[in-house]
């Protein structure tokens, strides 16, 4: 919470050992996974009964009280969403895709090298410059909406996919977070290309950046993931239902469809797949890149 | 808004020990804050749907009154958005306090249990302090993510019953949209912006927090 100083301890890039007291044996460890299990039947309960929901047909969906499990399976949700052209979700799982992605690629492009030219090369202002990188951090991001809106609208961006995937591409996090990774790296390394005869760009980019795989990968994940779900900005800027996003889309979905559960949750589930399965691939990235920025934030 | 900051706390004092499956159930906390408020919204809207929702079946199922109006009326519509809110971030800021906690030196608790301190002791005495910076850090967030809930109100309670559970954020949105006035809604969010500084200055003061 700090500004953070050219001094901020890099944090190893694994996550902390699991230390402190051991459970007690018997009757207190059968207590502790208890409690453990009710609290993921908590957390995970939503996420079944929306795959559920998103499996029964309407009619079942409309039971009072509902049914546990849908009786007979039926993809009556999944067939209103893909065949439908008032509300084309397949192509909003598309245009989210894309723009997800390449909002990752933009993310990786400007904070890899801005991180580096502030973290090894030496230059008038490298500090203060630093420094109100970071400091943009402290802006909510809500009071910027309106000026950001009029920059997007003079640049006729509004209604296109540009204007999701642009905006936010020079990400200070990115720079800082990867700025804080590149200073753990040894200088040694790059000392030796140097006498090696590497130039700068070759520095950059046959060293370090081979040497930072997991910390790109994290800042990857988490700007992917950001931007996936991303719904006020999209609200915003795009109106067309061939340019919407996944988001706004859903928004959209709900309007028309109300209480016909089993086609929203099919939405629901199909905006829930990639980000869960990123997640499950990704876990150790996302939640080390999470509480790394928390602490050094 | 304590519940935002106290709830993942006991999450991370749970998890911040060693047992099999340790990451696993952490996972399993963190999971629902990788989706979006888009499918949060919706989600929720129907799982507190008064007739159709799981909520109330549940609630039915374990005895209690299975027709509470969750998201239509005050203060369940409170209620509603506080408590998913809850469930959406809570894995979040555990994981934030559980890399705090590891920062703490195991020393300490054991000279605290060497001179005898108990469990709420060693707590209150060396867990707390030593996770100032940390706490501050949720906290702060915390404020300035509540200040900006849209979202959720938008999508689940859709600001019912009238306009009571709408958001500044919400105010801002259609001023700049619907009514176009640009101006007003640049206007509205540097005061909301600048009120929500003050928010976070009083907070640093009140945690006198001196860099290392």
């Amino acid at each position: 919470m700090t500004t953070p100083t050219t001094e901020t301890r890099p944090a190893p890039p694994d996550l902390p050992t699991p230390v402190k007291r051991a459970p007690g044996t018997g009757l207190r460890r059968v207590g502790l996974y208890a409690v453990l299990i009710a609290l993921a039947l908590v957390f995970l309960a939503p996420l079944l009964w929306m795959v559920i929901t998103s499996l029964k047909t309407y009619t079942a969906a409309q039971q009072i009280p509902p049914t546990w499990l849908p009786d007979p399976f039926s993809g009556y949700g999944y067939e209103q969403i893909l065949g439908n052209t008032a509300n084309p979700v397949l192509r909003w799982f598309l245009n989210s895709m894309l723009a997800a992605t390449l909002h990752a690629v933009l993310v990786l492009a400007t904070a890899s090298m801005a991180a580096y030219a502030l973290a090894r090369l030496e230059f008038r202002g490298r500090k203060v410059l630093f420094a109100l990188i970071v400091g943009t951090l402290f802006i909510p991001p809500t009071s910027l909406i309106i000026p950001n809106f009029l920059v997007v609208d003079s640049l006729n961006w509004i209604d296109t996919l540009t204007v999701v995937i642009v905006p936010g591409a020079a990400s200070a996090f990115g720079v800082f977070f990867l700025r804080q990774f590149f200073l753990s790296l040894p200088r040694e390394l790059e000392e030796a290309a140097t006498l090696d005869g590497a130039s700068q760009w070759q520095i950059f980019w046959k060293v370090v950046l081979p040497l930072s795989k997991p910390a790109l990968a994290t800042l990857a994940v988490l700007s992917f993931l950001t931007n996936w779900n991303d719904f006020l900005w999209p609200i915003f800027v795009l109106f067309s239902p061939e340019t919407l996003t996944l988001p706004p889309g859903l928004g959209l979905l709900q309007g028309s469809y109300v209480t016909d559960y089993p086609v929203i949750m099919a939405g629901a589930v199909l905006a829930s797949v990639p980000v869960l399965i990123l997640f499950v691939l990704a876990q150790r990235h996302i939640i080390t890149g999470v509480s790394r920025s928390g602490l050094k934030g | 808004m304590p519940l935002l900051v106290v709830v993942p706390l006991g999450l991370a004092l749970l998890l911040n020990r060693s047992f099999p499956g340790r990451t696993f159930f952490r996972a399993v906390y963190f999971a629902p804050y990788v989706l979006g408020v888009a499918v949060i919204g919706l989600l929720w809207r129907f799982l507190l749907d008064a007739n159709l929702g799981l909520v109330n079946r549940i609630a039915g199922v374990l005895g209690l009154p299975a027709d509470t109006p969750w998201v239509t009326s005050t203060p369940w519509a409170w209620v509603s958005l506080v408590g998913v809110t809850v469930w959406w971030t809570s894995g979040f800021n555990a994981v934030i306090y559980l890399a705090g906690l590891q920062d703490i030196p195991q020393e300490l608790y054991e000279a605290a249990k060497v001179d005898g301190a108990s469990t709420w002791e060693r707590f209150r005495h060396v867990t707390l302090p030593g996770l100032r910076p940390v706490l501050l850090f949720v906290i702060t967030t915390t404020v300035l993510a509540s200040a900006n809930v849209f979202g959720q109100s938008f999508l689940i309670t859709q600001g019912a019953p009238g306009t009571e559970t709408r958001t500044v954020v919400w105010f801002i949105v259609e001023e700049g949209l619907r009514d176009n006035d640009a101006g007003r809604a640049a206007a509205m969010s540097i005061v909301f912006a600048l009120m929500l500084a003050v928010v976070s200055i009083a907070n640093f003061r009140l945690f006198r927090y001196r860099e290392d």
